[in-house]
């Protein structure tokens, strides 16, 4: 390392030259542009796990309900209703899906099936989606 | 430029112009711009780096948990799937009924019923795990669906949900509760309110005395039971015993303290009396003992958790704790003194509580009331002893004991039989006839209500006791070869 710094020096005593400036500068502009790209994906990755975790949240809050209705007595039905949760406005749509085709198995006869789903009042996109089953109790 | 050191002699003077030679260095130090610039991008690298590795490590599991939710509600999907499998099997049974739906496959949906039932996947216990699509669209994973054999008189049931790398199971308990409402508290066969002057607190339902076995094999329903499965039931219960049953039998085994406990085999060839009298016996362990003589307990011995397959008679008696044991006998069962008990005792002869004995829930007690004569070999006092008389009942309640659970008798022949200073919560299912002569909160379901004194008579229902709704009642469940099948219990892992 010395005697490349020595060697360095001595054939570049007249200082920096404008060609070494230009490099520098175009070195540090790529790596920033890397540097803030990489922290912009960090914070998306962030944020967009935030999103889905209380997507999810309000999702499982909705398939214990379902699961939960059963021991109620509680007939399901399509809904659609908003929810605030930090600050974020979501929208959870649960909808009774029917099967009009005769090529319902036998196993599933007499069991809803439920979609329950769920995106930001702002877009359309579906954050999440999930499907179960409900039975009924003879 | 670096200008010569003219300071005179001395150290401090040297030492300046040290420090005068090393700050021209700096400033002549071209070319150092470009590994600079490489070291500082190299350190921007790995702290951006750093931070994303870092955001990616929290936050991933939050995007992995809509994968967890959809492989759980998978597996909850699959427990319905198998319930409705379990459900739809048809079973050769007695389809003594009071469902809306009594008789309704007779006119409805036959041929679609019958071209279906071939593709309908089934599910035996212990046997080979179905793998299926539980929903219409594609693409939101499967479930596993598994019969457990073990799990005595209730199913269990285990699904394991998939979706994408995750898995989720459950572990789900299935038994019957035909009872949801507490109103009607009395469901008999024989036509008109009974006589005797007993308080009945509730509704009551006749449903149709006849038997329709000759229809063939039927869906499950509310009030059915299972034949061949109860039969199936008592083989597995048999198993160890028949396997064990050619080997000569052996002096009594006798435990008398909780060290003792340990000496005790998987299979003890000869009777097993534990005995706490003296010193305590305290024995919680999950495992099975099969005994080929009788098994008693004396004493105050406190026990959980274990299964006891006994070829002989079973006697729980003086202070006797037993909790959440499960209990066979191919003869008959005690439960007398002070003796406490809960979990399942099922016997192919006689059971009788007396005394103060108590039965405290989770508790099943059955019987098929169909062990041999020959089989009895100790003759107790009181009407369980009586072979020469015509015999009318298998399951005794009598004295000051009391029952919390449920207590079935399947012989149709025979029936239960409840003394004057009884208390019973809970369900009294009788394939024949009840007498019912003791305070009770639940529900009877019988052929008929007889009055002790001519239990020969089941053309008309008589009732000495008294009998009030019990609001919990849908919580008593009874074994799984009797009416539909329910979910009884989730266990997600």
């Amino acid at each position: 390392m010395r005697l490349w710094r020595s060697s360095l020096l001595s054939k570049n005593a007249g200082g920096l030259t404008l060609v070494e400036a230009m490099m520098a500068t175009v070195i540090c502009a790529i790596v920033s542009v890397f540097f803030f790209k990489m922290m912009v994906a960090g914070d998306k990755v962030r944020g967009r796990g935030r999103l889905i975790q209380r997507a999810a949240t309000l999702a499982a809050n909705q398939a214990e309900y379902v699961k939960s209705a059963i021991g109620c007595g509680v007939e399901l039905t399509d809904t659609i209703y908003e929810t605030t949760l930090d600050n974020r406005t979501f929208v959870v749509e649960r909808s009774i899906l029917t099967d009009e085709s005769d090529s319902v198995p036998s196993y599933r006869e007499n069991i809803q099936e439920i979609e329950v789903k769920v995106h930001l009042i702002e877009t359309d996109t579906t954050l999440v989606r999930f499907r179960i089953l409900q039975g009924t109790m003879p | 430029m670096a200008a010569p050191c003219a300071v005179p002699d001395g150290n401090r003077h040297q030492w300046m112009c040290a420090a005068a030679r090393h700050s021209c260095d700096l400033r002549n130090c071209a070319g150092v711009a470009l590994p600079l610039v490489l070291v500082f991008a190299v350190c921007a690298f790995l702290t951006a780096s750093t931070y994303v590795f870092s955001q990616m490590t929290f936050f991933k599991p939050f995007l992995k948990s809509p994968s967890e939710l959809q492989a759980l509600l998978n597996a909850r999907s699959g427990a319905w799937i198998g319930l409705n499998i379990i459900n739809s099997e048809k079973q050769e049974g007695e389809a003594s009924s009071t469902d809306s739906l009594f008789g309704s496959d007779l006119f409805a949906k036959t041929e679609t019923e019958s071209s279906v039932s071939d593709s309908t996947p089934t599910l035996e216990p212990g046997g080979e795990p179905l793998v299926l699509d539980p929903y219409s669209q594609r693409g939101f994973g499967t479930c596993i669906i598994g019969l457990d054999s073990g799990g005595g008189a209730f199913r269990i049931l285990n699904t394991v949900g998939r979706f994408r790398k995750t898995q989720r199971a459950l572990k789900v308990v299935l038994g019957s509760r035909p009872f949801q409402s507490p109103d009607t508290v009395l469901f008999i066969a024989a036509p008109g309110m009974p006589d005797g002057g007993g308080r009945i607190g509730g509704g009551v339902f006749f449903f149709p005395f006849a038997v329709d076995s000759a229809r063939g094999p039927t869906k499950r329903s509310r009030l059915m039971v299972m034949r061949k499965e109860q039969e199936e039931f008592i083989t597995d219960l048999e198993e160890p015993l028949m396997q064990a049953d050619s080997v000569m039998q052996r002096p009594p085994l006798l435990i008398k303290s909780t060290q003792d406990v340990g000496r005790v085999p998987k299979v003890v060839r000869g009777p097993l009396f534990i005995d706490a009298t003296n010193q305590d016996v305290e024995w919680h362990r999950k495992r099975r003992v099969v005994v080929l003589g009788d098994l008693q307990f004396t004493g105050e011995p406190v026990i959980s958790d274990i299964d006891f397959v006994v070829a002989g008679e079973i006697r729980v008696l003086d202070k006797s704790e037993l909790t959440n044991v499960n209990l066979y006998s191919r003869t008959r069962i005690f439960f007398a003194d002070f003796c406490t008990f809960s979990g399942q005792a099922i016997a192919r002869g006689d059971i009788e509580i007396y005394n103060n004995a108590m039965i405290v829930r989770p508790a099943t007690i059955l019987t098929t009331g169909a062990s041999k004569e020959g089989t009895n070999k100790a003759q107790p006092s009181g009407e369980g002893a009586a072979a020469k008389k015509p015999k009318f009942f298998s399951l005794f309640v009598r004295d000051q004991a009391s029952v919390d659970g449920v207590l079935i008798n399947l012989n149709p022949q025979h029936g239960i039989k409840t003394e004057m200073e009884t208390t019973i919560k809970g369900i009294l299912w009788a394939e024949g006839r009840v007498s019912h002569t003791g305070r009770m909160s639940g529900v009877i379901k019988a052929q008929a209500l007889v009055n002790e004194d001519d239990p020969a008579d089941m053309s008309k229902n008589f009732l000495q006791g008294a009998i009030t709704p019990l609001d919990e009642i849908k919580d008593y469940s009874l074994p799984y070869f009797i009416g539909a099948l329910s979910i009884l219990s989730w266990k997600e892992q």
